[in-house]
């Protein structure tokens, strides 16, 4: 469903995206974990064009995402993304956040897209603050919020960049328990993360990345038992070891 | 110091000032919806990714902002006619009004676009929505409420600035201070009245400002 081909890519001398070749298949979870600057939210960042590539190529669902002729705002819609630091619109409501872009991309009525949505804010158990703002809820809500906005367009694949990263640590769970269902809704995810944990349990394959290049593909209990990298391991010891 | 004034020399010469001030203040709205037009469509140009549209509005900008009022509306006033390019004062005048004041709105709106956090925009491109809806319902609400307050500092300035029109001989406020003090030779009558006249226009501004920004600045209520 998503495929990367000999993708390069620099960031000035940076050779930030170095000869990836990756495949996730349809209903598939594939975590990315590696050091910082290893070039892994760059990567997810790619597969919906947020980043331009210097060459190779990359299909979802065999479109080519980089190609000019491909209507980019057609295929993203196809596509959710979730962001390190949310990036709610902190102008509208959490219903308004979410009913957005079915309004104006898919184009539905406003009354279904209010019904469409409260559905999915229920499911990540935060309807009650339909009517909030942003700033008046927790990080964990934010980052549910934000979930359910992707949600709503009803995506073919889910994108997570580091989901977790900026919420303090009792709210990581009520976020990774929404992963969790939606993993096993068989939705097609990506996810940026450092929550072994999580990747232990639910991910088909872990990808590991150092400095621009895949290091290693692995069922999760082989990466985390039998390593084959000495990077693998040195990365394993420093972030397992508490 | 009051009581030195000459009340009836003022009240006798209220229709120049009514006059003048009417004159100001359609001269200022004039050039404030001619301004505002340009300053946005410099800023769309400045922020644009194609140089064929982001130089001459960065040389524009620059030229406007580099360079005195007073300066920009003498060439405008006397050098355009030796061109061959001839216009009346209030011709002029407005039109060095609305360039002058267009640069910096276009300033003033390009900080309050730029002030709107990336990952708001890239939300937007992620969920599939297309330049204009990004435009439409995420930078733009955002953007107005944050740019209102110097926009209307602005709007300020240039009612003051339309001062200078009367040095082309335009009738408006300062003008008719000028020639009641001509005439009369009372010169603290006739500025006092100016003063007091954009104090008025100031002060209308102000009230009007007051009350889009309640309208259109959102406030998420923490």
């Amino acid at each position: 469903m998503i495929q990367f081909n000999q993708v390069n890519k620099w960031f000035g001398k940076l050779h930030v995206l170095n000869d990836i070749n990756l495949d996730v298949e349809s209903g598939k979870v594939a975590v990315i974990c590696g050091p910082s600057g290893s070039g892994k939210s760059t990567l997810i960042r790619c597969i919906n064009r947020l980043e331009p590539i210097a060459s190779g190529e990359i299909l979802v669902d065999d479109i080519p995402v980089h190609d000019r002729k491909t209507n980019i705002t057609r295929l993203r819609a196809e596509i959710g993304f979730v962001f390190q630091q949310f990036n709610l619109y902190p102008h509208m409501t959490v219903l308004e956040n979410v009913t957005l872009a079915p309004i104006k991309v898919r184009k539905i009525t406003r009354s279904e897209a209010v019904d469409l949505s409260m559905g999915i804010l229920e499911k990540v158990g935060i309807h009650d603050k339909a009517g909030a703002y942003p700033a008046q809820l927790s990080g964990g809500q934010q980052q549910r919020v934000a979930i359910a906005r992707g949600l709503a367009m009803r995506p073919k694949i889910m994108l997570f960049d580091e989901p977790t990263s900026a919420l303090d640590p009792e709210m990581i769970n009520e976020v990774l328990d929404v992963m969790r269902n939606l993993a096993h809704e068989g939705m097609t995810m990506v996810v940026v993360t450092h929550e072994m944990g999580f990747a232990r349990e639910v991910a088909s394959h872990i990808i590991f990345m150092d400095q621009g290049q895949i290091i290693e593909k692995a069922m999760p209990a082989d990466f985390f038992t039998h390593p084959k990298s000495g990077r693998t391991r040195l990365f394993l010891s420093k972030i397992l070891s508490h | 110091m009051l009581e030195s004034f000459n009340f009836r020399v003022i009240w006798e010469y209220m229709p120049l000032f009514g006059h003048g001030i009417l004159a100001t203040a359609w001269i200022s709205m004039i050039s404030i919806i001619g301004a505002m037009l340009i300053g946005v469509m410099a800023c769309m140009a400045r922020l644009s990714h194609f140089k064929i549209f982001v130089v001459p509005a960065v040389v524009y900008i620059e030229a406007i902002r580099s360079t005195p009022l007073l300066a920009q509306l003498y060439f405008f006033y006397f050098g355009l006619p030796s061109m061959g390019i001839r216009m009346n004062e209030y011709q002029t005048g407005i039109m060095a009004l609305c360039l002058n004041s267009g640069a910096y709105i276009a300033e003033i709106l390009r900080a309050g676009v730029q002030s709107i956090p990336s990952g708001h925009i890239e939300a937007g491109s992620a969920s599939g929505l297309n330049y204009l809806q990004r435009l439409r319902y995420i930078i733009m609400p955002q953007a107005i409420g944050i740019t209102i307050p110097p926009l209307l500092g602005q709007a300020i300035v240039l009612v003051k600035d339309s001062a200078l029109l009367s040095l082309i001989s335009v009738v408006e406020l300062t003008r008719a201070g000028q020639l009641m003090n001509s005439e009369r030779f009372m010169p603290a009558e006739g500025f006092f009245t100016t003063a007091l006249c954009y104090l008025i226009l100031y002060h209308i501004l102000k009230s009007l400002s007051t009350m889009w920004q309640k309208k259109l600045i959102y406030r998420p209520a923490v």
